[in-house]
């Protein structure tokens, strides 16, 4: 197996003003690209971490843009690891509701969004303020994925 | 995102290019807004330029093709990036639109 990549880190941190967004989805689909996921899975993850940081400037911080978002990009050799930390209102998991499909009406398509690109979504609440939201995208060619993801909805 | 819009009787064709996300779709809607305010209610979005939607961009698809509709008029897509060929693959949205290979198809669409 390749293993260009240990164990390297990205961080960015930026306001939570939607403008950013942009520049993290820059970041986000170039290294995917480079830890090799094809474009396609490289645009999804994309698409992915556009979606939480999005819900995050909306509900752990009710559209304020002068909070604090910090993200970081854990290259590993057989995934992309995705951390996005929030210092607002805390994340419910169990309210976190994904859109039937079947209902042709806006919203909740982040989440289920989030849900189809992502083999591995974690709310994680216990820091003392905030939520660490940890999203995991494993390379198909390092064995199968775990339950969820892409390919097993 | 930048929108040019070009009309003639029977149908508007509106260009997007760019990226359509929080920021941009409040722009799309206010252009599409003016349209069906002038009676323009046939309309086609031109995806040629468009490089990214994110779910705000779709929730605001929706939302103008119901409006179109109401208005008596119909919201047609056309030239549909990989990207945004992913997200309506991912939903049921190709079943609620109608959408062209290109913009002369979808013209054309609205005469026949």
């Amino acid at each position: 197996m390749n293993s260009l990549f240990q164990d390297d880190v990205i961080t960015i941190s930026v306001a939570s003003n939607p403008r950013f967004l942009t520049l993290i989805r820059c970041m986000v689909f170039n290294t995917a690209l480079l830890l090799k996921f094809s474009e396609k899975i490289s645009r999804e993850i994309m698409l992915a971490v556009d979606e939480a940081i999005t819900n995050v400037i909306k509900h752990s911080y009710n559209q304020c843009y002068e909070k604090e978002i910090i993200v970081s990009l854990h290259l590993k050799n057989d995934r992309l690891e995705i951390h996005i930390r929030d210092y607002g209102k805390k994340t419910d998991p169990s309210c976190i509701k994904s859109r039937d499909l079947n209902d042709i009406k806006p919203g909740g398509l982040g989440v289920f969004f989030i849900r189809k690109i992502m083999d591995h979504v974690e709310y994680d609440t216990s820091p003392e303020e905030g939520t660490l939201l940890k999203l995991i995208k494993y390379k198909t060619d390092c064995g199968p994925s775990p339950a969820g993801g892409h390919n097993g909805d | 995102m930048e929108i040019t819009t070009k009309s003639n009787l029977e149908v508007s064709v509106v260009h997007l290019k760019g990226e359509l996300d929080n920021e941009s779709s409040e722009y799309l809607r206010k252009n599409i807004e003016k349209l069906i305010e002038s009676e323009k209610v046939n309309i086609v979005l031109d995806f040629k330029e468009l490089s990214y939607s994110n779910s705000a961009g779709l929730r605001e698809l929706i939302a103008l093709y119901k409006l179109a509709n109401a208005s008596g008029g119909n919201l047609k897509l056309c030239a549909l990036q990989p990207q945004l060929e992913d997200l309506f693959s991912f939903t049921n949205l190709r079943k609620v639109f109608d959408i062209y290979q290109n913009e002369d198809e979808a013209v054309a669409s609205f005469t026949v």
